[in-house]
């Protein structure tokens, strides 16, 4: 324990640059996500047959272990001289974030009340105040919920990236397994576990805050 | 006010073509209540949603104060009409007085404005105004959400009110106390309301006017009275039941009726007021077995009495007898 305070304290530049590299990659890949994965689930929401594809594909890309995908990722993107480093990690856990945006955001528009819908067409409003007044502060919070888990869930994946040269809090890990030294193993998994923790939390106040009384859980 | 002419609607079902709505006319005055009566699918919806161009009619028009809804912009016509549905559709992330203030905000109203309008109707569908301006749907039962429906509706003051099945998702206390509550409100509003029911028993008590429709034709229309009384039509009658003569009375009331008290009556012995209903009143003859009962005024003096032979004559005096409520 002891040596472990003493190893954080002497390296923690290093240990925060780390976690700086961690949060981009996780922050660059869960914000491309959201950018493709809203769209996705809205249009999935609005039709039937896209949504079983979509969340088809996007469950199985789920099942796909992070080794493996790694694998794959590493000879299609050496084409491109990319194989191995920031690109596949980021592509990687782009990959990992589209089911639970795509699929919360999915949910979250097949959930509004059709008598809602109808209620305010029936007062008249235009399309975009549809969308302004009804239905977005109903599914912004759903949806934010599907942002935190891909975020947590990805801080974890992130960890193994190191392995393909991505660097982040995985890279402690990975010394310290191949160096036999404790101190930099349990420095990186306290580290990822700590961020993923913030990361959460953090989140998850952001999502109340979103979140009208009116919707809390009763 | 109102005036529907040759109306009709034809959807496309499984390559055939269904008329929904097929050759309505239908006129409604200022300040009246039209009750839209029949079994579900025959129209009576599709008609309602068309006047407010939620459903764009196949043919015919919809004029209101002779002008052609057609001809208005969509959005603009809405928001003068308001809508009240039986699924009441409260916005469960809106307070109270966010969902009553909707529609004055889409038109602009400052949020002073908006605020005193809420408190206003709050009070006036007899809810506690700072008890319940802040409150979430989530917060109010069946009955409370469907008076801050109807609140919801008149918010910005619109002459026209339609009105689907408002009260149907109600048990039949409550449903009994909205009606009333409701038209006790529309005596001071004076709103033009088209309402949609499936009930007899509702039509008879709300309408000023009822349309019973069957696949998507207005087979009867008049005063209550007038379509109770008509019995020349199988499917008419047998929507209205046989006991007709029972849901013609209650719209009648002792006064409409009173003779001069010229006999005595037993101290104690059952007695009517001038408001009762008729059907009330009825009810008390044959339960006691008399052929007139004495009427008070709520004061204790004598208005007179109510005979059943007039209750009769009443019934036999037909169409042409104007319900005096």
């Amino acid at each position: 324990m002891g040596e472990l305070v003493a190893y954080v304290g002497s390296n923690w530049p290093k240990i925060l640059w780390l976690t700086w590299q961690h949060i981009t990659i996780v922050g660059v890949a869960v914000g491309l996500a959201v950018i493709t994965g809203i769209p996705l689930g809205i249009a999935a929401a609005q039709n039937r047959r896209l949504a079983g594809v979509v969340l088809y594909v996007a469950s199985i890309i789920m099942t796909i272990p992070s080794m493996a995908l790694f694998g794959i990722l590493i000879p299609l993107l050496a084409v491109i001289n990319r194989g191995i480093g920031y690109v596949p990690a980021v592509i990687a856990l782009f990959l990992y974030s589209q089911l639970p945006i795509i699929s919360n955001t999915y949910a979250a528009f097949r959930s509004i009340d059709p008598a809602l819908r109808e209620a305010a067409h029936g007062m008249g409003m235009t399309r975009l105040q549809r969308l302004r007044f009804v239905e977005a502060p109903m599914v912004i919070p759903v949806i934010m919920a599907g942002v935190r888990t891909a975020i947590v869930l990805n801080i974890g994946i992130a960890a193994i990236a190191a392995y393909i040269g991505a660097g982040g809090l995985g890279l402690l890990i990975r010394s310290g397994i191949t160096q036999t030294d404790t101190r930099q193993i349990l420095a990186g998994a306290i580290a990822v576990s700590l961020l993923a923790l913030g990361a959460d939390r953090l989140l998850g106040l952001l999502q109340r805050r979103l979140t009208s009384p009116g919707l809390a859980a009763a | 006010m109102i005036k529907i002419e040759n109306l009709s609607k034809v959807f496309e079902q499984d390559g055939r073509r269904v008329a929904a709505v097929d050759g309505v006319d239908l006129e409604v005055g200022r300040g009246e209540i039209c009750v839209l009566l029949g079994p579900s699918g025959c129209g009576k919806t599709t008609t309602l949603k068309i006047i407010n161009r939620l459903v764009v009619p196949s043919g015919g028009r919809v004029l209101v104060d002779g002008q052609d809804t057609a001809e208005f912009d969509a959005i603009t016509l809405r928001r003068k009409i308001g809508y009240v549905i039986q699924q009441v559709g409260l916005f469960p992330h809106m307070t109270v007085e966010q969902n009553i203030g909707i529609v004055p905000r889409l038109l602009g109203w400052t949020p002073e404005r908006r605020r005193a309008r809420a408190l206003e109707l709050l009070d006036m569908i007899g809810l506690e105004p700072q008890q319940y301006v802040g409150r979430y749907p989530r917060e109010l039962s069946g009955g409370q959400a469907q008076r801050i429906g109807v609140a919801r509706a008149l918010a910005a003051d619109p002459p026209i009110l339609l009105m689907d099945e408002p009260f149907g998702a109600l048990d039949p206390v409550s449903r009994e106390a909205l009606q009333d509550e409701f038209l006790a409100m529309q005596q001071r509003l004076g709103k033009t309301i088209i309402f949609v029911s499936h009930e007899i028993d509702e039509a008879v008590k709300m309408a000023d006017r009822i349309a019973i429709f069957r696949s998507g034709r207005i087979v009867r229309q008049g005063t209550p009275d007038a379509v109770l009384s008509d019995t020349s039509d199988a499917f008419v009658a047998g929507f209205i039941g046989r006991d007709r003569a029972l849901k013609r009375l209650r719209r009648h009331h002792c006064r409409e009726i009173l003779e001069p008290c010229n006999r005595a009556f037993a101290r104690g012995a059952p007695s009517v007021t001038p408001e009762d209903d008729l059907r009330t009143a009825l009810s008390m003859l044959v339960e006691a077995d008399l052929d007139a009962l004495p009427c008070y005024q709520p004061d204790g003096n004598i208005a007179g009495m109510v005979r059943l032979a007039r209750i009769r004559g009443l019934l036999d005096g037909g169409a042409e007898l104007e319900a005096a409520s």
